[in-house]
Formats: structure tokens, C-alpha cells, sequence
């Protein structure tokens, strides 16, 4: 069912945790709101699911305005970020929580949490305390217990902070398969920004209580709408320099002694400063010399991470240039202390901001 | 370690002790071992009442400390700072007094037709004839009820502080009501505190003295005021150390079998 915000507005005391959100979330989409700690994200998911009720705007189910529905009548099932199951209940009793509490009767109750024990696979451990459960079987049955009492809506906060690396990866998988199945509408709360480029259907990038751009996960990272988002989806060089002409399909910059020329993309003006937004994996280095008109400086570290070599270089006039180069088949340059020239590999991913 | 052994150790020894010997004119008769007076109070009928009685006051006592110390400790637990520090003095000050006398001050209060209760309950016209509450059981559920409510509430407060609120949430959020999350997730959870508070109030009211002696007068026999009036009334020793002995045996025994109850009941514990 689609989920709508209109203009929520929460403040806590002299702080504004959000001010006047207004998105919406398709029908049986998967969309993640992802941002920094503090910006509010998890306060939208306390509202959407009746924690918190907000100090305006309204929060509409489908057709129906919940704003004021108390959060045992909304129908909405939530995963905790550390999953909050019943330490005193077993995994079965967990899963038909919610059922047995709406006094379901004992048959449909046993059938329902027998599908849902099932399709997370814990048949086996029905029987199971929670502290005797791994964080991964944990995680299951809290998705198992929001799903048991079939929800308009499903609501994840950061569900996978607590479980390491490779199981995370597993289970993103997993619980996105899973939700893609059942068809339903989720609101997914993360800070890792893999992770939403990962698994989501639409992202909204939230900062400072505010959504600062919403959309699908590669048109977030290619056209970040602002500097915030292009830094805080994916990582970014930001290379400061002057315009020296602008027209209708090119601007070109002057970044130091460089001269780049990019597709327009923003409103500026011969003179103007701005901004270049590149990212790590658009640049790529060349021998010195090689490339007149290019970027040139320093090696100043090099981090080799499995399939991939971070290289940092500290660029003329104290610029700092990440660059990312795939392991295999690079030519040239790659010591560090090396001087260096950095190319930028296509032009048309690279975004400018006016300044 | 050294206390434990002169002060604990020895003396219960010796106690056990003086009912496996004679003992007349307050002098052990030296090698009379025997296991007689052990029998003669297993073989009487008159001990198992007064036992049975013992055991009646000690459980009356937990289920009245934890019927009103309950609403209290969930109180304490839901209230701001500064209620939270009112209610913790009202928690304590049963503490703070003497025993002996505050029981008096229980004496005056629910004594004869003159005591403050029945002057208020005839004064209003809510009885005819004076309520007879000093010199029987039901006063001394009351003393005993009143000093050991902080026995029961303070293990229910750690119990409560330690829930993880979000757990209320997650009740909440999957459809339950106030009351269900009360009954199923707040009232399970606090069950250790629960089980720790009746295991203290059983024991304390199980070999309490003073309050029984005072609060239920002469003819009101438990087991320690009955030991007290043996050894010092009666000077009989035997049956002093034998009632001694037992009332010791009985309170390990029924700790060791609440405890196995307990860990039953908890086993959801990690």
C-alpha cells in the first residue's frame, strides 16, 4: 500500500528533527531513507509507525490518515535494529505475537506462524529462546514476527547494523528477495550508503530533517542534486576552481593550472567559482606529461582493498584527489611519491555546483 | 571467612547439637546422644499445626507484599525524577525505624476497642461492636506486610529498570494493548525481581519473632515465638534446639525448591 507524508514536522524541544517532509513510497516498492546520524531518519520511521506523532503534516496509509492512530491499530510491522524480540518467548511464541494478541483463532494463529517459520527457514528452531538464536536467525524471526500479522507496510531500522559484513551482505540479500516476493511496500532506515545503493528500489537521501533528493539508486549517483548528497552517496572529489566559459552544452574550469571541460550541468557564468564533483572512479592516472591541461601532483598513499587500489594525491595548491583504478591491467604510475597526472576517464558523469 | 566459622558456623553446630543430647537444669548430660527428642516433635501432631501454621504467615506475607508492592515498584519505574525520590524515602522508611518499636506503634493503632482503627471504624459507624485485628493473624499480616514491602519492591524495581522499553514498542507496534503488553512482555520479564522479592519476604516472615510475638499476643504460637517461649519460659532446651534446627532445615529446604521452581520458570534466561 503506498505510504504518504505531507509535510511532517517534529521538533524536539529547540531542535527541528524534521521539517515539513513531504515523499511518498509507491505501492510494493522497497525505498530507503538514508542519511547521517541525526538527520532524522529514524524520527520519520517513529511516525510512520505511531511512535512519535508529529508536530504537523500528516501521515496517509493508502487512502486512510493515520496521523492520530495509536501504533496497536496501524497495522504496520517494524524491524528493530536490534530486533527487540521477547527474551521470555520462543521463536514460535515471538512470531505469533501479534496474532495472538488480535485473538486469532488458535488454528488460523498455528497455520499463519507455521508459513512465516517456513519462509524464513526456522522451522527447525521453533522451539528456541532468542539468546540461544545466531544475530542472523534473530533478525529472521523479527522479520518473520512484522510480517506474521500481514502489514500494510514494513518498516527496517537499520536491521543489519548489528550482523558482520559477510552475513549482512547474505541477509541483505535475503530479506530484499524475500520482500520482492511478498510484494510489500517497505521504508528501509540506513546510514550505509552501500547498502541502500544495494537493495533499494527509490532512496531518499535525508539530511538535517529534510529530504535533500529522492530517486532510484543510480540516478542518485550519477546526478546527485546537491554537493551534500554527491559526498554522502558514494564519495566524491569536490575540485574547486573558476568557470572560464559557460554555454549551453560545456562549461569549462579552470582547477589550477587544469583545464577540464564537462557537460553543463548547472547554472553558472564565465567568472563565477564552482564546484567540480567527481567521483574516485571517474579519475584515473596517467604518466606526467602524457596529458597537457591535466591535473597533476603527488602520490601520497595507496590503499589496495581486494579488487580495487585507492590511491590519494595531494594534487597542486593542497588539493586532495581520491582515484580508484581497477587491480588488473593498469599501465603506468602507481609508487607512492610519484608524480603523477590525473585524467578525468568521461566528462558526462561529472557534476558542477555554483559556489 | 574466620566470622563465618566462630559466629555462624560453630553456634549452628551447637545447635543442632543440643537436641541430639539431654540436657537438664541447663547442664548437658554428658555422652547421653539420642535421637529422642527428634522424635518426640516428629511424632506429635501439635508441631506440624503450629508449622503449618509458620508456613501459612510466611506465604500470606509474600502474596500481601507482592499485591501492594507491585503497582509500587511498576510506579517507581514509570514516574520522573523528583516523584522517584519521594517514593524511594516511602519505600524505605519501614527501614528506618526500630522493630520493637514500630510495632508497638502497629499495637496502638489496631488495638482493642480503643485502638485508632476501631475509635475511626465506630466513630463513622462502619461496625457496631470493635473489630478484633491485635492478637490475630491478620494483625500480624499486617506488621509483617508493612516491614517487608522493601524486600519485595526494590528486586522488582532492578527487574523493571532492566527491561528494554523497545520491547513495549514492539508489543505495541504488533497490535497489543496496553494491558496485553502489561501481562505478556512487562509482567514476564520482571519475574526474576518477582521471584527474588518473594524468596526474601517468605524467609524473613517465615522466622520472624518479633512481630508475631508482639502482634499476636500470648496464645498465638509460630515456630519462633514458640522456641523463644521453650527456652526461656519453659528452660526446655531439647525441644528449643530441636524446633531450631527444624525451622532452619524447612527454610533451606523450601528455598532449594522455590529456586528449582525457578530456574524453571526462567529458563528463558541466557
Amino acid at each position: 500500500m503506498e505510504v504518504e507524508l505531507r509535510g511532517v514536522t517534529k521538533r524536539f524541544g529547540e531542535t527541528v528533527a524534521l521539517s515539513e517532509v513531504s515523499f511518498t513510497v509507491p505501492a510494493g516498492k522497497f525505498v530507503t531513507l538514508l542519511g547521517p546520524s541525526g538527520c532524522g531518519k529514524t524520527t520519520l520511521l517513529r511516525i510512520v509507525s505511531g511512535f512519535e506523532q508529529p508536530d504537523a503534516g500528516d501521515v496517509v496509509v493508502g487512502t486512510e490518515v493515520i496521523t492520530h492512530l495509536p501504533p496497536n491499530q496501524r497495522q504496520i510491522g517494524m524491524v528493530f535494529q536490534h530486533y527487540a524480540l521477547f527474551p521470555h518467548m520462543t521463536v514460535e511464541r515471538n512470531i505469533s505475537f501479534g496474532l495472538r494478541m488480535r485473538h486469532a483463532s488458535p488454528a488460523e494463529t498455528a497455520k499463519r506462524t507455521a508459513e512465516m517459520l517456513d519462509l524464513v527457514g526456522l522451522r527447525d528452531l521453533a522451539g528456541r529462546y532468542p539468546h540461544q538464536l545466531s544475530g542472523g536467525q534473530q533478525q529472521r524471526v523479527a522479520l518473520a514476527r512484522a510480517l506474521e500479522i500481514q502489514p500494510r507496510v514494513l518498516l527496517l531500522d537499520e536491521p543489519f547494523g548489528a550482523l558482520d559484513r559477510k552475513l549482512r551482505l547474505q541477509m541483505q540479500v535475503d530479506v530484499k528477495k524475500l520482500i520482492r516476493h511478498l510484494g510489500i511496500t517497505t521504508i528501509f532506515v540506513t546510514h550505509d550508503q552501500e547498502e541502500a545503493l544495494a537493495i533499494s528500489d527509490l532512496i531518499a537521501v535525508m539530511n538535517e530533517g529534510r529530504i535533500m533528493q529522492s530517486g532510484a539508486p543510480i540516478e542518485i549517483y550519477d546526478n546527485p542534486r546537491d554537493p551534500f548528497v554527491a559526498d554522502f552517496v558514494g564519495g566524491s572529489n569536490f575540485l574547486e576552481g573558476d568557470v572560464v566559459r559557460a554555454d549551453g552544452t560545456e562549461i569549462v574550469l579552470r582547477l589550477g593550472g587544469a583545464i577540464v571541460t564537462v557537460p553543463r550541468t548547472a547554472e553558472v557564468r564565465a567568472g563565477q567559482r564552482a564546484v567540480l564533483v567527481v567521483r574516485p572512479e571517474n579519475l584515473r592516472l596517467a604518466d606526467r606529461g602524457s596529458a597537457p591541461g591535466a591535473l597533476t601532483g603527488t602520490i601520497s598513499f595507496v590503499r589496495p582493498i581486494g579488487p580495487t587500489i585507492e590511491y590519494e594525491v595531494e594534487g597542486d595548491g593542497g588539493m586532495k584527489l581520491k582515484v580508484t583504478a581497477p587491480r588488473s591491467g593498469v599501465a603506468g604510475p602507481q609508487g607512492l611519491g610519484e608524480v603523477v597526472a590525473v585524467m578525468l576517464s568521461s566528462p558526462e558523469s561529472c557534476t558542477v555546483f555554483a559556489l | 571467612m574466620g566470622y563465618l566459622v566462630v559466629f555462624l558456623a560453630i553456634p549452628l553446630l551447637l545447635l543442632f547439637a543440643f537436641g541430639l543430647v539431654d540436657i537438664r537444669a541447663g547442664r548437658v548430660v554428658s555422652g547421653s546422644w539420642t535421637l529422642e527428642h527428634y522424635a518426640r516433635v516428629l511424632r506429635d501432631p501439635f508441631y506440624y499445626r503450629i508449622f503449618l501454621r509458620t508456613f501459612w504467615m510466611g506465604t500470606a506475607a509474600t502474596v500481601l507484599c507482592l499485591i501492594f508492592g507491585y503497582p509500587v515498584a511498576y510506579l517507581f519505574t514509570r514516574v520522573g525524577p523528583t516523584a522517584r525520590q519521594a517514593l524511594l524515602v516511602l519505600i524505605l522508611a519501614p527501614l528506618l525505624t526500630n522493630a520493637v518499636v514500630r510495632t508497638f506503634g502497629w499495637m496502638i493503632i489496631l488495638g482493642g476497642p480503643k485502638g485508632l482503627i476501631n475509635a475511626l471504624l465506630l466513630h463513622l459507624g462502619l461496625v457496631r461492636e470493635p473489630v478484633k485485628i491485635l492478637y490475630t493473624m491478620n494483625g500480624v499480616l499486617i506488621g509483617l506486610t508493612q516491614i517487608e514491602l522493601p524486600f519485595m519492591i526494590l528486586p522488582i524495581i532492578a527487574a523493571l529498570e532492566g527491561q528494554d522499553r523497545r520491547l513495549l514498542e514492539a508489543a505495541t507496534g504488533l497490535g497489543a494493548s496496553w494491558a496485553q503488553t502489561f501481562f505478556h512482555v512487562v509482567v514476564p520479564l520482571s519475574l526474576p525481581g518477582v521471584l527474588a522479592g518473594s524468596a526474601l519476604v517468605f524467609v524473613i516472615s517465615y522466622t520472624s519473632f518479633v512481630i508475631p510475638a508482639l502482634l499476636g499476643g500470648g496464645s498465638f504460637a509460630v515456630i519462633p515465638t514458640f522456641i523463644f517461649e521453650q527456652i526461656t519460659a519453659l528452660v526446655q532446651w531439647n525441644t528449643g534446639a530441636v524446633l531450631a534446627s527444624l525451622l532452619l532445615c524447612t527454610a533451606v529446604v523450601m528455598l532449594w525448591l522455590f529456586n528449582l521452581g525457578s530456574a524453571r520458570l526462567l529458563r528463558w534466561q541466557r
